[in-house]
């Protein structure tokens, strides 16, 4: 029967043998994957050829064959309908079986699927895509590949907000999670060179901001699917490094102007952009201390932060501050405010995730910590403060 | 930076306080993130706190604010400022202000949960120190949150009720803690207290003060003249009170915040919300009716109530409805009757509920006692002079006062309740139910009882009052055949009038006829029902003088066929019929018939006072053998006497013949003086004359 069910499929043509396909699969693990009659051992192997052949088309068989644009339209459109009908248990099963095991090749189509589940809010494929990046590393090509597509489709494409984006964690709390996620980690904002683009900036502030838990999401997921990550460190590094990382491009911008009078009107958008990067920055920051006060009061398993991300922020900007030999008077005094402001926002993130049960306390960073900003780091009251009474022990005492 | 070296002497807390004031108010993010951390830090620091309130605050996050606040009356009880500032907040309630910061402050007090909300209320009234205004607070608070009624409404109650007594001022119920009861928190609790834990005694009990208030501020002199000589019984408590409360109960309000608008609708609307509570059956929807369907729909349920079985709870709704009603259509009736009073309208002229005068050939005055069986039956009918505007809602009011009052007085247990509930009236409300008893014992033809009250009321009345009660007096006392004391206190009154208009008002007026004529009109619809009518005037001149005069007329016609029946009499008789000549026409043709029986005639001042044509004509047939040759004395000069003068035997009385003819002519010669003026003239000459006819 194993046979014919392939058999039938072949003798359809698309899109009837992929709607036939989808069905049965679902079908089929919608059942616990029973031993299909007729069939002796391969069964898994038939459900993955019947998958390859008729909804991913990568044929093992001959050459692949070739969908038209529309064609595939249509096959995106039906993989849609599959996850918005089949059982809730079954989804991901059936999203792992599609794009789970190896990713080659497949990822086009997921990024088109990825497309179109956003834009025709279809929160099951949204949902199986962010379990699927929760699953891999957030830093794997096949994510970051994803995540740059995304990027570039929503954010730098048009510069006018998408609406699609705008809405997203109200579609899909846990995909606009582990995106951010994702996006924090392929945009470090390191340097100029991994400067995350102002809008996604922009949409990721939103999205923090309007929703303190969207930063949990992924954390709520842990118990079920056990690998996770969490936006949190990244956000964290956006915001810490951010300012200093803002002030040098200003300063270097600056001091291009000065030397190459050709540059003038680059420097000054650069100038407009950063002053809006900074500006997103800060609701962005108070929006992440804000989700931090809420995971305090929401019963969720520790890992949202931990003193070991903190540890490597600070050590992540020891790299950033040194500060350019050549810079302007005015360019260091600005630094200097930025470095504090960087400081100052370690500062309170530590303290206030440390009243959370979401926080992962480690000793010995934190000493890691006071380490570097002692030897390595201007001095700063707040961070002082704050590290010395996570030193006494007293950080354990969760807010009133 | 530079600012934190400066700040390195301020403490922790202090300066992260300082470093989240030091953000431009265009960068709200970060001030708050600092007060996040800062918070976190010092979790027990109630500065921080605030901090992160005020800027809450000044973004006008409502939630947050809310929020916030609500933690730190939790968490700081003791702090100074914290209820300084919910002091604030409820003190902005009380203003109607359009002011954005107010409505702020409201809309933050309504983001908060009604538990504490309650106990913000609870915990600032316990720092005001006075009860009063204590209870404003709670009302203004209640009246935005009607949430809050339910829990506060019975309570405020009672305290009112509480320190009502406490104060001393329960004697006169014009107080402020029963204005804010009955006006203010009352109908509020009433309406919105959801499921009140009362008792239908509670419920009438307050009812019952309600009624108190509304009819002691009804009949309470004019602003002005009021609040200085009340509530003297104080002195006894004052000791233990400070001054300035002492002050407050006494007055307590401005006299602007004592005003009510509309006293009866409040009244009827609290009745009514009591009725809802009672279950009794009244529409659901008839508070937005207008007073009247209000009226009309409780008199019904008074009716039907009547007519049902008499248990205690009917009893009670009929005692408190049948007061509402009777007091309503009673001082609404007296404000008619005793103008001067009544104040602000002192140039109305008070209506006056006379015994009609029974006019010749209809029915003789009534002899009261021997008729009454038959009042009882049927209801006189009362004729309104036609200058009185909005008789009929006059006639209205008194009618239904008066069923009231019947319906109050038909069983001893009513009775008795009815009477405690007077008791605490105030004298002013004694005093127009003294006024309404005079009349309606009038209108019950129980003479005697009505010129009590009227006697005990005359005393202290004054100007048009005192005429009003005079005349009723007199109408009172002619029905009970005191002539004497009846023309008296008329002539009384003919005098002031004249006194005050004199020529101005006319004697005769057309208005005079008009009422005549109506009169009749009514008369002859309803002569066959009832035998008894009443008359309602104006007490103005132009309506009492002419009452006067037939009142003077029917008071000398009573003597016509008794052995008291002299000359004079006639001839006054004669000298007041001109007056509405020929309207009394009947009665003259009476007079000259006697005149004609008795064969002679003395009335030296004919000459005088008589002037119509049609008299002396008929006198000087009286005078030819087909008159039948009637000795006629009436020359100024008595022919008496002047047959004294004259010691002739023989034709003496030719001469005097020649003289009385030569004197009618004359007479009829001259260009009549206005009746008017002849009988003023008369009123005022004779009226010792005119008395003596009584005696």
């Amino acid at each position: 029967m194993g046979e014919n069910i392939l058999g039938r499929l072949f003798r359809l043509s698309f899109p009837d043998c992929t709607r036939e396909a989808l069905s049965f699969l679902t079908s089929y693990i919608s059942q616990d994957c029973p031993a299909i009659p007729g069939l002796n051992a391969n069964t898994e192997q038939v459900i993955v050829e019947i998958c390859q052949e008729f909804v991913l088309f990568q044929s093992n068989r001959g050459p692949p064959k070739k969908l038209s644009s529309v064609q595939e339209l249509n096959l995106l459109d039906m993989i849609c309908t599959c996850f918005n009908e089949a059982p809730e248990k079954s989804k991901y099963r059936i999203f792992n079986l599609m794009f789970g095991a190896r990713c080659n090749g497949s990822g086009n189509l997921l990024t088109k699927l990825v497309s179109l589940a956003l834009s025709t809010r279809c929160a099951p494929v949204l949902f199986c895509v962010a379990i699927w990046m929760q699953e891999r590393d957030s830093l794997s090509t096949d994510v970051k590949s994803l995540t740059h597509r995304l990027v570039s489709d929503y954010c730098l494409l048009y510069p006018d907000p998408s609406s699609v984006f705008c809405k997203l964690p109200s579609v899909s709390p846990l995909f606009a999670c582990n995106f951010i996620t994702s996006a924090t980690s392929y945009y470090s904002f390191g340097g100029a060179d991994s400067l995350p683009p102002l809008s996604l900036l922009q949409h990721v502030s939103d999205w923090v901001s309007q929703d303190n838990t969207v930063c949990c999401e992924s954390l709520r997921q842990a118990t079920i699917h056990h690998a996770y990550t969490t936006p949190v460190p990244g956000l964290t590094g956006w915001c810490v490094r951010g300012p200093l990382v803002c002030s040098q491009l200003l300063g270097k911008a600056k001091a291009a102007a000065s030397t190459a009078a050709i540059n003038k009107a680059g420097a000054e958008s650069m100038q407009v952009q950063v002053v809006s990067l900074l500006a997103c920055l800060d609701k962005l920051h108070l929006a992440l201390l804000q989700s931090l006060l809420f995971s305090a009061c929401v019963n969720l398993s520790p890992g949202l932060l931990s003193a070991g991300d903190l540890a490597h922020i600070t050590h992540t900007l020891t790299v950033v501050y040194p500060l350019q030999g050549n810079s302007h008077a005015e360019s260091k005094e600005e630094e200097t405010v930025a470095i504090g402001v960087a400081l100052e926002r370690l500062a309170q993130i530590l303290q206030v995730a440390s009243g959370t049960r979401t926080y992962i306390s480690d000793r010995g960073k934190i000493k890691e910590m006071e380490s570097i900003a002692r030897h390595k780091l201007p001095h700063n009251r707040l961070l002082s403060m704050v590290l010395r009474q996570q030193l006494q022990g007293n950080s354990y005492s969760a807010p009133s | 930076m530079a600012s934190v070296v400066a700040n390195s002497e301020l403490s922790d807390v202090d300066w992260l306080v300082m470093r989240a004031r030091s953000f431009p108010k265009t960068d709200p993010y970060s001030a708050k993130a600092w007060l996040i951390t800062a918070k976190s830090l010092f979790p027990q620091s109630f500065v921080i706190q605030f901090e992160f309130y005020i800027v809450e605050k000044a973004a006008k996050n409502v939630e947050e604010a809310a929020r916030i606040l609500q933690d730190m009356l939790q968490n700081f009880p003791n702090e100074q400022a914290l209820w300084t500032e919910v002091q604030s907040i409820l003190e902005s309630l009380q203003r109607e202000s359009q002011d954005q910061k107010y409505s702020f402050l409201t809309d933050l007090f309504a983001a908060i949960p009604t538990s504490t909300q309650c106990g913000m209320l609870a915990q600032v009234s316990k720092t005001i120190p006075d009860v009063f205004e204590r209870c404003q607070l709670l009302l203004v608070v209640m009246r935005k949150f009607p949430n809050l009624v339910p829990e506060h409404g019975i309570k405020l109650m009672e305290t009112l009720v509480q320190e009502e007594i406490k104060s001393g001022v329960v004697n006169n119920p014009v107080n402020c803690y029963r204005k804010l009861l009955v006006c203010d928190v009352m109908p509020l609790v009433l309406e919105k207290g959801g499921h009140l834990e009362v008792n239908m005694f509670q419920l009438y009990l307050w009812l019952q003060r309600a009624i108190e208030f509304y009819v002691s501020y009804i009949s309470q002199p004019a602003p002005g003249s009021s609040s200085s000589g009340e509530t003297p019984t104080t002195s006894d408590t004052e000791g233990s009170r400070p001054s300035p409360v002492k002050s407050r109960s006494l007055s307590g309000l401005s006299e602007g915040e004592m005003q009510v608008p509309d006293p009866w609708g409040n009244l009827l609307k609290l009745l009514l919300l009591t009725g809802h509570r009672l279950n009794w059956d009244i529409e659901q929807n008839i508070l937005s009716r207008p007073k009247e369907y209000q009226i009309a729909s409780l008199q019904h349920q008074l009716t039907r109530a009547k007519a049902s079985n008499a248990c205690e709870t009917n009893m009670k709704q009929i005692l408190h409805t049948g007061m509402v009603l009777f007091v309503y259509s009673m001082m609404h009736y007296v404000n008619h009757v005793q103008v001067d009073v009544a104040g602000a309208n002192s140039h109305q002229s008070p209506v006056v509920l006379l015994e009609a005068l029974s006019s010749p050939y209809t029915e003789r005055l009534s002899p009261p006692k021997a008729k009454k069986s038959k009042l009882e039956k049927s209801a006189p009918v009362i004729v309104p002079s036609t200058a009185i505007n909005a008789s009929a809602s006059i006639l209205q009011s008194f009618e239904m006062a008066v069923k009231c009052f019947e319906l109050l007085n038909s069983t001893e247990e009513l009775k008795y309740e009815f009477y405690q509930l007077c008791q605490k009236w105030r004298k002013e409300t004694h005093t127009m139910m003294s006024y309404f008893q005079a009349d309606m014992n009038i209108y019950q033809g129980n003479y005697g009882e009505a010129i009590t009250h009227l006697q005990a009321l005359v005393g202290t009345a004054s100007g048009k009052t005192a005429m009003k009660l005079n005349l009723q007096l007199a109408s009172c006392q002619l029905c009970l055949k005191q002539y004497s004391k009846a023309c008296q206190l008329v002539l009384e009154q003919v005098e002031t009038i004249l006194a005050q208009s004199g020529a101005s008002v006319p004697l005769c007026s057309t208005a005079a006829e008009d009422s005549g004529d109506a009169e009749e009109c009514i008369s002859d619809s309803h002569s066959s029902l009832s035998g008894r009518r009443l008359r309602l005037m104006q007490c103005t001149g132009a309506e009492v003088l002419p009452f006067c005069l037939q009142f003077l007329t029917a008071s000398l016609r009573t003597k016509m066929s008794t052995y008291q029946l002299t000359d004079s009499i006639l001839a006054h008789m004669i000298i007041l019929l001109q007056c509405d000549w020929p309207q009394q026409e009947a009665l003259f043709n009476e007079i000259i018939s006697t005149i004609q029986k008795q064969g002679t005639f003395t009335y030296n001042a004919f000459f005088y006072y008589v002037h119509q044509v049609d008299i002396l004509e008929e006198f000087a047939f009286l005078d030819t053998p087909e008159g039948g040759k009637v000795n006629l004395d009436i020359m100024p000069i008595s022919t008496k006497a002047l047959a004294q003068q004259r010691t002739v035997t023989r034709g003496v009385n030719k001469g005097v013949k020649e003289d009385f003819k030569a004197a009618l002519e004359k007479q009829v010669g001259r260009v009549p003086e206005s009746s008017d003026v002849l009988i003023k003239r008369f009123l005022q000459d004779e009226r010792e004359e005119l008395l003596k006819s009584f005696v």
